[in-house]
């Protein structure tokens, strides 16, 4: 890896990063419900001159650049300021949330790709055949299934009829508990994910399995195992693994929809509740970690992909 | 399957969304006034998918609620097949630092989490934008979901174009009109806009669906569409409210939306496979 092709890769991520920031953080400034006004409302005794005098404690009388500089001064030595809603620092309130989307996401992708490897593979062995347009058809309907959907129905089924597990998702740190909690919204996202996995897989491996280095295994006897296994798949693995690390922003969306249908304590719901609660600090600190995690995955995604093929080399001479 | 069934049932679901009040006025049904006495009907003669909450029947419900999704898709997939067309021209024909800085804009906004981004966006109070009495209007919650969706999603249309325009950029008839001194605004309307409409087209039908998708999940977190005005999303709303008693509201509107959505994949499918038969990797 060149290391100015990184460095330039990681200023342009810094550089959208903070163009994102600023972007929110006008943005926020258009929501409803000033601070000022809420404690206005909430207190009789509140005259126009206690509002003006708090605007000016608060900084809140300063034009849009300087009130963004100041907040971009202390984010940047770590103070993401408070939150409203929880009375608590920003980052106390993210971080258990932020672990507890992680666990979600990462249960749910193990289960995706457990059931994508061998679906989508199959698929594009049988090009074509009665399998293949079985899977298609099941591609197609996965991509128009809304998650949300998917989610109520799983709770219509297994708990409000069947009553095996409960519809919402709380933790609260049994693990028996936690597990059966989890169960219906790991499998609403597993589910809603899999389409687009089984999807990207196939046609990787369909090209994969068209180029000539197979046709030559093939003909000096290589068994029909070790052709798609060593030969096809390790060629249609870069492509894949790519995608699913630039599909991130993606994975954070659908864990937000189920999150809501769940009442799971993940990041998307902290930032749907933050957003009506109007603790607007709050939903522009979360949106700025979920971009983060956005754009660090993208950056590593160009590393990977160098790394897993040879082929691929970003500006650097060899 | 027949090629035109995912057209045709597009279209009658659009004709009978849009006869809703005809059809609510011959079955003498009520579709947006409470009736108290008759809450959570099943289904009968009278009431073929049975009645809601406040006593609404569900299916002329499904109806309006189809206009307000179907006017969504419909309005959201042209206003961002026209910003993406004209971004991909733009970056294809011009090429070099336009087409850097438009392509790192498109890529910036595709990697950004789109959901978190519309449920702060559709937070927004369009009041202190200072549109006046505009923003009071009941039908302002339609617009705005409108103008949000469709700034979030014209990217898959730009990038499409982009390619295509790169392409018909090199060919003979562009060339030549170039070499006769046509100007470049001219030679992207009357040469490359003609012979991309048709991969604008595909992504437009998939672009639409994914509106439909995006435009129901706000509406059922309640920041879409506002009720009363009923929409496929807000429904489910309700629905999830009442599931333990009537887990039967939560199908249909969910059923609407698969079906709605699944007919434009189909329809972006078929035509895909039209403008390129040996397209691989078909939806």
């Amino acid at each position: 890896m060149n290391p100015a092709f990184a460095l330039n890769r990681l200023l342009q991520a810094l550089l959208t990063l903070l163009a994102v920031s600023f972007l929110v953080y006008t943005l926020i400034g258009l929501m409803p419900g000033d601070p000022i006004d809420l404690m206005a409302a909430g207190n009789p005794h509140f005259t126009p001159e206690d509002a003006a005098r708090l605007r000016a404690l608060y900084g809140l009388d300063q034009p849009l650049p300087v009130r963004y500089s100041r907040w971009l001064m202390a984010a940047l030595q770590g103070d993401l300021g408070y939150s409203r809603l929880y009375n608590m620092p920003v980052l106390e309130v993210l971080w258990p949330r932020f672990v507890n989307t992680g666990l979600l996401l990462g249960i749910s992708l193990i289960i995706t790709i457990a059931f994508a490897l061998p679906m989508g593979v199959h698929a594009a062995r049988h090009m074509g055949s009665w399998s293949d347009r079985a899977i298609n058809l099941f591609c197609l309907a996965g991509i128009s299934l809304p998650h949300f959907w998917l989610g109520i129905l799983l709770i219509s089924l297994f708990a409000v009829t069947l009553g095996w597990l409960p519809a919402g998702a709380s933790l609260d740190g049994e693990f028996i508990d936690d597990v059966r909690a989890m169960t219906l919204p790991v499998a609403t996202l597993a589910v809603s994910g899999l389409a687009v996995y089984v999807r990207h897989l196939r046609a990787a491996m369909v090209d994969a399995l068209g180029a000539d280095h197979i046709r030559t295994a093939r003909a000096k006897g290589c068994s029909t195992r070790r052709t798609v296994w060593n030969h096809a798949f390790k060629n249609a693995l870069p492509p894949v693994l790519t995608i699913l690390m630039l599909d991130l922003g993606t994975l954070f969306s659908g864990a937000l929809t189920v999150e809501a249908v769940f009442g799971f304590p993940g990041m998307g719901k902290l930032m749907f509740d933050a957003v009506m609660g109007n603790d607007y600090n709050l939903a522009l600190c979360g949106f700025l970690i979920l971009t983060f995690f956005v754009l660090l995955a993208n950056f590593m995604a160009d590393f990977l992909y160098a790394a897993l093929d040879p082929r691929v080399s970003y500006g650097g001479q060899r | 399957m027949s090629r035109y069934l995912p057209l045709t049932f597009l279209l009658a679901l659009l004709a009978l969304c849009f006869s809703a009040g005809a059809i609510e006025s011959a079955l003498s049904l009520t579709g947006n006034e409470a009736d108290l006495g008759s809450r959570f009907l099943s289904p009968s003669s009278a009431h073929f998918l049975g009645t809601d909450e406040l006593g609404r029947d569900v299916l002329i419900r499904l109806l309006y609620g189809g206009q307000v999704s179907l006017l969504v898709a419909i309005s959201a997939g042209l206003v961002a097949a026209s910003i993406g067309t004209t971004i991909g021209m733009a970056a294809g024909y011009a090429g070099g630092k336009w087409d850097a800085l438009l392509m790192r804009l498109t890529d910036m906004l595709i990697s950004l989490p789109a959901l978190p981004l519309l449920i702060i966006l559709s937070a927004l109070d369009i009041g202190k934008l200072g549109l006046g009495n505009f923003a009071n209007a009941p039908s302002a919650s339609l617009y705005k979901i409108v103008t949000i969706i469709s700034l979030l999603s014209w990217t898959t249309v730009a990038r499409l174009a982009r390619a295509r325009t790169l392409t018909l950029k090199e060919m003979d008839f562009v060339r030549a009109a170039r070499a006769l001194g046509m100007t470049g605004f001219k030679i992207v309307l009357r040469h490359i806009f003609p012979n991309l409409l048709g991969t604008v087209v595909v992504a437009t039908a998939l672009t639409a669906g994914n509106i439909i998708l995006v435009e129901s999940v706000l509406s059922f977190l309640g920041l879409g569409i506002q009720p009363p005005l009923p929409s496929w999303g807000n429904m489910l709303t309700n629905a999830q409210k009442t599931i333990w008693e009537h887990a039967r509201l939560t199908v249909y509107p969910g059923a609407m939306i698969f079906v709605t959505v699944l007919a434009f994949n189909f329809l972006g499918d078929r035509l895909q496979h039209k403008l390129d038969p040996k397209a691989k990797n078909r939806i």
